[in-house]
């Protein structure tokens, strides 16, 4: 359980700033984009997501703003700016670049399994 | 008993407080926007005890962990520092209360020993008076 929690801290961040770099989104609207989107493969709490957000806005990548709800009640969204589209582009390629490396080692120690075991 | 929406998340928000090291401006800044996420989210959807809400938002650890995995290490060691520095604080305040609490006692005894010296030379000399007047 720790290592998923460990794992998924890691791309956290890049989830958040894809979506918003396809539209504005609040913290619920984002944590069941992610579930729907992978197939429910992936469940992240709505902390984790909203402290990742919380970081991302204290680091200038995103900004918060409150939209009106019905009559009184008002919503945060989350805006994502150049600064955080140029770090989500950051992100995806080191994601890419890790999992490329990961599968390339795991291909060649399955492949090393395969050719012991007809040995 | 049945605790309400509210309650509910007031005791969250309490328990991820409790957990934090130190609790600076930041912190609170942080605790008072999850509250109001937590708020938003219970405007909507119903829950109706603690493990609804750890489903939906984690655990109170988690949250705790989540805010110092962000964290980069330049910030956590200032963190580190800043509540060193605090314990060394109390534990110098500590020993300059004690160190007092003990003068203070040190002369209250002194100033008792001396009132029971002056008190025991005043029953002498009545004692002495007292013979001579018949």
């Amino acid at each position: 359980m720790a290592a998923k929690n460990y794992f998924l801290s890691g791309i956290t961040e890049l989830l958040i700033l894809y979506f918003l770099n396809q539209k504005d989104c609040y913290v619920y609207e984002i944590t069941k984009a992610i579930s729907d989107f992978s197939g429910g493969a992936l469940v992240i709490s709505q902390n984790t997501i909203y402290t990742a957000a919380y970081k991302l806005e204290n680091d200038n990548m995103i900004t918060e703003y409150s939209k009106l709800v019905g009559k009184k009640r008002t919503r945060v969204y989350y805006h994502v700016e150049d600064a955080g589209r140029a770090y989500l582009n950051e992100l995806l390629e080191t994601f890419q670049t890790t999992f490329h490396g990961i599968s390339q080692i795991l291909t060649k120690q399955i492949k090393e399994e395969i050719e012991d075991e007809n040995e | 008993m049945k605790m309400s929406k509210e309650s509910l998340i007031k005791k969250y928000v309490r328990d991820v407080r409790t957990l934090f090291p130190i609790h600076g401006k930041t912190e609170k800044a942080y605790l008072n926007k999850m509250a109001e996420n937590m708020e938003d989210f219970a405007a909507d959807h119903d829950f109706s005890s603690m493990e609804e809400l750890y489903a939906e938002f984690g655990d109170p650890k988690d949250a705790i962990y989540q805010y110092y995995s962000t964290l980069d290490a330049a910030d956590l060691f200032k963190i580190i520092k800043l509540r060193n520095l605090l314990k060394y604080v109390i534990a110098f305040t500590c020993a300059i209360f004690l160190a007092a609490f003990l003068f203070v006692l040190a002369i209250l005894y002194q100033e008792h020993q001396l009132l029971m010296r002056e008190e025991a030379t005043y029953t002498i000399i009545t004692t002495t008076e007292y013979e001579v007047s018949p």
